[in-house]
């Protein structure tokens, strides 16, 4: 139990810096992809956040392992790999319209159609560390126990989700047409930061 | 002439502070040093673009009960209320890049480049780039804007090129420069960096609303004639808004195209109406003018920032 409320506590006063971590590539998302529906919409943040939730019990669990084997280091090249990744997936979304997608690369979008997009951007903006993940990456290190490390990441993940999910507030307004093409925009311009970003980092 | 010279005024002041006192490179390494100090910059174009950190610096200021951290509040609140004096026209009136922009695209009689039209979303570029400025700035916890796209840290910060990353910086500032500022203003005669790059015109777009003085087009004097589409210098005016008889969220006020509609189809109104007691050829129309709106709007402005210093 006191797992539980240590993780939640971590996770709600440190969820502001997780905000920001995710909101680059959650929101230019979100414009593009909202509907003017509350459901939809839901259904779109749920995915997103899903996909941020397997992230983290995986690196519960890997974290956990770490520390069970008394090591506390993570690869050097994973951030910015996850950063690349992320900026990789942003550009090619907002390049190739999901309508021509089908008729370019069957093969691909049959396994990779644009529904799952959110689900696998919430995965890379769960690798993407960022400083309370660490913190909790830290603590769970020391807990010794996958079990209960698991469930520390999970109370960490209910904590910061309250952060992320007033982005479903964008609702009312995605009826709005010039909201699309600002998301686009800010999808290319925030995939090539990204980019940027996870290169520089494996470079140096 | 006024708006463009505050622009040259501006820009020579933030050479000489530094040439002048023969300490630039002090003020560059205090600069820089406020910049990656995760401090919100006094600056209304990074006011916008930065406007999550200035939130968070705050919020923080206030946690701390320090009082003295404050002070950003106050200067914050002053270029939150441009929006509200000014509206959009701050940018035709007001700001240092919109007089430099300004100024080039006035050097040419005619435009070497005839270009009329944004290609499909483009348009939208400064709002894209406002929400990712914003959104990156609060993540890294630094002004992006300012260490990423603002030109005007050639003149007093960014001097030093060590490392690759302030290599980068470099050649994309430079880029800005030439490109935006200069060439394209001096080529096409349109205000490329106000109408394509600016996120504070962006966020003039959403917050300059509140503010009643608005541009707006006769449907029962227009001809589509196209002149103001041709004038505007910074693509406010779409073939698509002119056929509705609209103007774009991103005008900036500057009164080309009213000056050019031979129509006079297009004029100064608050909120779409006539101004009431000022109707249209009546003996006061005169004063529905951009000028005299400018006028009491820096003497409002005037009148905040005294108070302020004075506070």
């Amino acid at each position: 139990m006191l797992v539980l409320i240590e993780g939640f506590g971590l996770g709600l006063s440190t969820g502001i810096y997780c905000l920001g971590a995710c909101a680059p590539i959650l929101i230019p998302f979100v414009m593009v992809e909202s509907r003017p529906n509350w459901r939809s919409n839901l259904w779109l943040t749920g995915q997103f956040l899903l996909g941020r939730l397997i992230a983290y019990v995986l690196f519960a669990a890997g974290a956990s392992l770490l520390g069970q084997l008394a090591s506390s280091r993570l690869p050097t090249w994973l951030v910015p790999a996850g950063l690349l990744l992320s900026g990789i997936l942003m550009l090619a979304y907002a390049a190739a319209p999901r309508e021509a997608w089908p008729g370019l690369c069957p093969a691909v979008c049959r396994r990779f159609p644009a529904a799952r997009m959110p689900l696998l951007l919430g995965f890379l903006v769960g690798i993407n560390v960022c400083p309370p993940f660490l913190a909790a990456m830290t603590r769970v290190i020391d807990l010794h126990h996958t079990g209960l490390s698991i469930l520390y990441f999970l109370a960490f993940f209910v904590g910061t989700t309250l952060y992320v999910l007033p982005v479903i507030l964008v609702t009312p307004i995605a009826r709005i047409a010039r909201l699309k093409s600002i998301g686009w925009l800010a999808c290319v311009i925030a995939g090539t930061w990204f980019c940027a970003s996870g290169i520089s980092g494996l470079v140096h | 002439m006024l708006f463009i010279s505050m622009a040259w005024l501006f820009v020579a002041n933030k050479w000489l502070r530094g040439l002048v006192g023969l300490s630039w490179l002090n003020g560059l390494n205090e600069n820089l040093r406020n910049l990656q100090a995760q401090e919100v910059p006094n600056c209304h174009i990074a006011m916008g673009s930065s406007i999550l950190n200035y939130l968070y610096q705050q919020y923080l200021a206030f946690q701390s009960e320090n009082w003295y951290q404050w002070g950003p509040l106050s200067l914050g609140f002053l270029w939150l209320v441009i929006p509200f004096l000014f509206g959009q026209a701050w940018c035709s009136w007001g700001c240092f890049y919109g007089g430099l922009d300004d100024g080039f695209s006035r050097i040419f009689v005619k435009p070497w480049i005839r270009w009329f039209r944004l290609p499909g979303p483009l348009r939208d570029l400064p709002a894209a780039l406002l929400v990712v400025l914003a959104l990156t700035s609060l993540t890294t916890l630094l002004p992006v804007f300012c260490l990423w796209v603002c030109p005007f840290k050639l003149t007093d910060g960014f001097l030093d090129p060590v490392g690759n990353t302030r290599r980068l910086q470099l050649a994309i500032l430079g880029t800005v420069l030439v490109v935006a500022v200069i060439l394209l203003p001096l080529l096409a005669r349109k205000r490329l960096f106000c109408g394509l790059i600016c996120p504070f015109g962006a966020w003039q777009a959403l917050t300059g609303k509140i503010h009643p003085f608005r541009v707006t087009i006769d449907p029962d004097r227009c001809t589509q004639c196209q002149r103001c589409l041709r004038a505007c210098p910074t693509f406010a005016i779409s073939h698509e808004e002119l056929r509705q008889h609209q103007i774009g969220p991103y005008c900036n006020q500057c009164g080309e195209c009213i000056d050019v509609c031979p129509e006079v189809a297009i004029r100064y109104t608050a909120f779409g109406r006539d101004f009431p007691w000022m109707p249209p050829g009546g003996a006061l129309a005169e004063f529905a003018d951009h000028r005299v709106f400018a006028l009491f709007a820096y003497l409002l402005l005037g009148g905040a920032v005294g108070s302020l210093c004075l506070y």
